[in-house]
């Protein structure tokens, strides 16, 4: 049995590290390394539009971003909801959007912190927030890209939100992990990578281009396909997508998560006490979408989240604009190019009202 | 706490063995038993701390009631016993499954909140109701509190079975010597690894095809013929490892403290009959089932009639346990209908058939498709998805679906892959010997009547490297969390 032991372990350990060391080199998903991310953030600087922008962590992209960027006057966090708000929008303003996929109350703050500790903080700052944002069961750990923004921050505002310290980062997760794993493989059987360093990235001009990407304020532009979605074809997504259990990051959403909000109104005083004026942006749903969701006992909880807004607003003397409710922001379902996302048009409606002192 | 997790794996589970085997080496055997309740109440806990009250009130009130079963053989406390048990479960598992459905019979609109369901407590509830029955019956020898508390909350089997008996267990805990047996340890971890490796690579695997198949159905899109069926069988297979994975995993740790526990699962799909069937899928459920309800009912001594009736009337029961939902009950009702069928053709058939290849092979492809099917309103969470699934697998919708792919939104390289994965799982189930087959010379579980299969472990150097590229693969699987499907029951 000792032999059998010895040579058990030993096998076992050189497998894990050449499968790791693998997994570490042919790095499908450029987890390790970010030159991507830092080539997509010089072109923005250069005020280029990157085309058929994937597979990038947009977390470590704003990081490398903030890091060399110019103050703009107004900055524009929020989820992949808000990435259509766009320097039009405000007039006479240098802007920028840095709305990230899926973007959880941990991601607001470690991205304003980024712009707090490279002396660049806006004079507006738009926060796009989703109902999820409330959601304590909400477990998600994109952020955690920015794990040691969020901790300052956090500690910066005295909050008593648990940061998980998983077992593993998630880079390490990332180096023994089995998806990863057979990512690796099909990337290395596949002839041509997607996103190959040695070429130039492709940059577009003007408004849009065939194959979507970041424009250089940081708003998103989408493919041709997205934008040319029959209504159809949109509207049958909606009814889809509302009937998905659980419903996007709505997933045990009982109540309001107390530290949550305890936490936003933290944050909205450390702004206000540095003369940062806030707007709260609520985007909306799709209608049919909107109105499956809170038909539906387990998530009609967004009526909730977006009367405790209103009343923030209310309170703190801050403007909010949009709404969960597609109708109150009178949207209809040609605004939408999909579910979850207002298309440029629905967002133009929304914020065509707003005005910044 | 999961089985699948690092903390476990490389915190709770170490340091349970080693304050363990330390206690034993210095004879504090009993504190040993005792760490071992507290580090299963701890893992227990873990989910919600809350659900220990419920737990520790149970053990308390059966520990308490057995006493005075062994002072008094008294019906009435049997029947108080039973009827507590049973008001726990339909409390915590039935009352909303209950109310509802009156809502629906008297148009009424009783509201009762949701009641969370705490785990495991299907699980204990009949272990411990099998334990006062059989202290009824005398059948069982006065236990200490102690002794008792460990039978209930052991961690290994405590969340998802095997449902252990007392008889099996009482005495592997009273004549216990607690010795550090690195035969046992090497065993144990490497029955463990071969669960782990069945959930996390092969079970997790295959989950989201089964998901996305089943998905549709509940949005009612049309599903073709080889989509319904790729989808059903995808969960048969990820139901199959997950489980038996699952049931591995208990099985090894156990032995890892120098505890055998009962065989619960033996290659069910190459069951030629759905007898047969029964007889090796979640093997400790089967056995509480006949026991405790088949054979108290009168099982097969009242005549034909009565003897399918208890049959149908078991399988019923035995599918609401899994559930509070219709879907069970016909999940159940389907599978006692499938017995009847099954005990009425063996006596038609009896002497006229020989046991041959061909008969065992049609068997076992009828056996196949039958479970099959029975899954599927076993794993829908909608009656009118289960129906869409079914109509399709009859070829009611078509050969192929509107979107021309076999799993749902996978497209036509994720189908591929998919359907490799189908291929691969048949091959494991189908070909390869199982866990306990593969370390039969080494007891891994109280029965050992069984034949060895082709391959069977043993401490050689090709078994190492063998067992090295499985634990390679399963500690790489380890990175997503995804809880075991019997953690719902």
């Amino acid at each position: 049995m000792k032999k059998y032991s010895l040579i058990y372990v030993v096998t076992s350990l050189i497998l894990i590290s050449l499968l790791a060391i693998f997994n570490y080199l042919v790095d499908p998903s450029y987890i390790f390394s970010s030159n991507y991310e830092k080539r997509i953030a010089l072109e923005m600087l250069k005020k280029k539009n990157v085309a058929d922008v994937s597979n990038l962590d947009e977390r470590l992209l704003q990081k490398f971003y903030t890091a060399a960027a110019d103050k703009s006057n107004v900055i524009a966090i929020g989820s992949s909801r808000s990435m259509l708000i766009r320097s039009h929008h405000f007039k006479n303003q240098s802007f920028h959007n840095s709305s990230v996929s899926g973007a959880v109350l941990e991601d607001f703050l470690a991205i304003y912190r980024l712009y707090e500790k490279n002396n660049i903080c806006p004079d507006v700052l738009v926060l796009g927030f989703d109902p999820w944002i409330l959601n304590g069961n909400n477990t998600t750990s994109r952020w955690q890209s920015l794990k040691i923004e969020f901790s300052e921050m956090s500690k910066i505002l005295d909050s008593n939100i648990e940061i998980n310290n998983d077992f593993l980062s998630e880079e390490a997760r990332t180096l023994v992990s089995l998806p990863y794993l057979l990512k690796s493989i099909s990337s290395l059987l596949e002839k041509e990578k997607k996103n190959d360093f040695s070429k130039e990235l492709p940059l577009f001009e003007g408004e849009d281009c065939e194959t979507g990407g970041l424009r250089w304020d940081g708003s998103r532009a989408y493919t041709r396909v997205d934008r040319e979605r029959s209504i159809e074809s949109i509207n049958a997504n909606a009814s889809d997508f509302a009937g998905n259990d659980p419903v996007y990051s709505l997933g045990d959403f009982h109540e309001l998560s107390q530290t949550r909000s305890k936490l936003i109104e933290n944050f909205i005083d450390h702004l206000q006490k540095k003369n940062i004026q806030v707007v709260v942006y609520l985007p909306p749903y799709h209608p049919i979408a909107y109105e499956k969701i809170i038909r539906n006992d387990r998530y009609k909880i967004i009526k909730s989240v977006e009367r405790y807004f209103h009343q923030l607003a209310k309170e703190k003397k801050i403007k909010i604009i949009g709404s969960y409710d597609s109708l109150s922001a009178q949207c209809a379902n040609e605004d939408f190019i999909d579910a979850l996302h207002p298309n440029q048009s629905g967002i133009d409606k929304i914020f065509s009202t707003i005005e910044i002192e | 706490m999961l089985f699948n997790s690092y903390i476990f794996i490389f915190v709770f589970l170490p340091v349970s063995l080693i304050v363990f085997y330390f206690l034993g080496q210095i004879q504090k055997t009993r504190l040993a038993v005792a760490w071992l309740v507290i580090a299963s109440l701890f893992f227990y806990g873990w989910w919600k701390p809350e659900y220990l009250v419920i737990i520790a009130i149970s053990i308390s009130v059966n520990y308490f009631i057995s006493f005075h079963l062994h002072k008094n053989k008294s019906k009435k406390i049997l029947c108080l016993g039973v009827l507590l048990n049973l008001s726990l479960l339909g409390y915590f598992k039935y009352a909303n499954f209950f109310v509802d459905n009156l809502n629906i019979l008297i148009n009424g609109g009783i509201t009762l909140s949701k009641i969370a369901l705490p785990l495991a407590i299907s699980f204990f509830t009949f272990q411990q109701i099998a334990f006062l029955v059989d202290t009824y019956k005398h059948d069982s020898n006065k236990v200490d509190f102690l002794d008792y508390s460990l039978f209930v909350t052991f961690f290994p089997q405590l969340v998802a079975g095997p449902i252990v008996h007392h008889s099996e267990m009482m005495p592997q805990f009273k004549n216990k010597l607690i010795k550090v047996d690195f035969r046992n340890l090497i065993i144990g971890g490497s029955i463990f690894v071969l669960g782990l490796f069945k959930k996390v690579v092969l079970a997790d695997s295959i989950a989201p095809y089964g998901n996305s198949v089943f998905t549709s159905a509940s949005l009612t899109h049309s599903l073709g013929f080889l989509e319904a069926w790729a989808g059903a069988l995808s969960y048969t297979f990820q139901l199959y490892f997950d489980f038996s994975g699952y049931t591995d995993m208990a099985l090894g740790i156990a032995r890892m403290f120098g505890i055998i526990l009962p065989l619960n699962f033996f290659s069910p799909y190459k069951s030629s009959s759905i007898i047969g069937f029964w007889r090796t899928w979640h093997m400790t459920l089967s056995r509480f089932l006949k026991d405790y309800l088949y054979i108290p009912l009168g099982g097969n001594r009242l005549g034909e009639f009565r003897r399918y009736f208890n049959l149908m009337l078991t399988m019923l029961l035995g599918g609401l346990w899994h559930g509070a939902g219709w879907n069970f009950v016909v999940w159940g009702g389907l599978h006692g209908l499938f017995l009847s069928i099954n005990h009425r053709w063996q006596q038609l058939v009896k002497g006229k058939i020989t046991d041959n290849a061909f008969y065992k092979l049609v068997g076992i492809g009828l056996t196949f498709c039958c479970v099959t099917i029975a899954w599927v309103f076993f794993r829908a969470e909608k009656m009118s998805s289960a129906i869409v699934i079914i109509k399709s697998m009859f070829g009611l919708n078509g050969i192929k679906s509107k979107a021309n792919s076999t799993f749902g939104s996978f497209g036509e390289q994720g189908t591929l892959y998919g359907l490799s994965l189908l291929l691969i799982m048949a091959v494991v189930v189908f070909l390869l010997p199982n866990t306990q087959q593969f370390f039969k010379k080494y007891n891994p579980c109280l029965e050992n009547n069984f034949k060895s299969g082709r391959w069977t472990w043993s401490p050689k150097w090709y078994y190492a490297i063998f067992m090295s590229l499985i634990t390679t693969l399963a500690f790489f699987g380890l990175t997503q969390y995804s809880e075991f499907l019997y953690f719902n029951f």
